[in-house]
């Protein structure tokens, strides 16, 4: 069964995906990692670069969204799952759900979308499957 | 809110509106609540502490309305620039402090005494996967 996952992991299920997103059922997304400096005071700055790029993902909407006071305003969010290839272009895509979130790429009228990751889901190390939030959105 | 700290909040966000305030607090001015759409970071202040009003002998006569009025910043770690958030709070809330100054401006009565108090206590708030940092200071607000 092992020899399967791998199969699946390492080479069907990119070249599904890459198929996918070349007929324009999937998006491309970017994975962006934080790096984080401290200043003088022990101040903490984070700032974002991509780690990995163009990965073909599909998104969809979860029956949860909610309201809530937040910041002293008022927030949204909405929440998604996002499943994307663990191994891409011949390279594993690590995610941290607290250095990491996803961008899709914008596309036509859609433009890029934000998606801020909760928690990362490995089915049987093939694909991720991650619980996404978006915040004031329509 | 009292008609002398409704006067108290228009001057003090007509003292806070300012680009000294505003070139750091991008997201604006708001007083209790920022609108959804409101882009970090931004200043919040709103009235804390009503004081008692003190009152002339014979006919009470209304001398002296002092309030506890709260001014802070709020800054998300993913807000723009080089610094960290706890520095840009903090140099946003000393940007209000010399805003404001000493002295207010109302029709109909006179401020008598405009200071800081204290910095307020300093928290963080996590929303999603980020913090959210308040910073800020007490303002004693004395009208006549």
């Amino acid at each position: 069964m092992a020899g399967v996952f791998e199969q699946l992991n390492e080479t069907i299920l990119p070249t599904i995906f890459e198929a996918l997103s070349g007929a324009g059922i999937a998006d491309y997304a970017d994975v962006y990692r934080e790096t984080v400096t401290v200043d003088t005071g022990g101040g903490v700055k984070r700032t974002w670069a991509v780690e990995y790029a163009d990965i073909p993902v599909v998104f969809e909407p979860l029956q949860v969204k909610r309201a809530f006071n937040a910041a002293d305003k008022l927030l949204t969010v909405q929440q998604y799952e996002i499943t994307m290839p663990q191994t891409y272009d011949d390279e594993r895509i690590s995610i941290n759900p607290t250095t990491d979130y996803i961008s899709v790429q914008a596309r036509g009228n859609e433009p890029a979308k934000k998606f801020r990751i909760l928690t990362a889901g490995d089915q049987n190390g093939v694909h991720w499957r991650l619980i996404c939030e978006r915040e004031n959105v329509e | 809110m009292s008609a002398i700290s409704e006067k108290v909040r228009v001057a003090l966000y007509t003292k806070l509106n300012v680009s000294g305030v505003t070139s750091l607090a991008t997201g604006g001015i708001f007083e209790s609540k920022a609108p959804d759409n409101a882009s970090f970071p931004y200043v919040i202040f709103f009235r804390i502490g009503p004081g008692p009003v003190e009152y002339a002998f014979g006919p009470p006569t209304k001398v002296l309305e002092t309030d506890l009025w709260l001014i802070k910043a709020v800054v998300s770690e993913e807000s723009a620039g080089s610094k960290s958030p706890q520095a840009l709070a903090e140099e946003i809330s000393q940007a209000c402090e010399t805003a404001i100054g000493n002295t207010l401006t109302l029709v109909g009565n006179t401020a008598r005494w405009v200071a800081r108090v204290a910095d307020m206590p300093p928290y963080e708030e996590q929303q999603n996967d980020r913090f959210i940092y308040h910073r800020g200071f007490n303002l004693r607000v004395s009208v006549e």
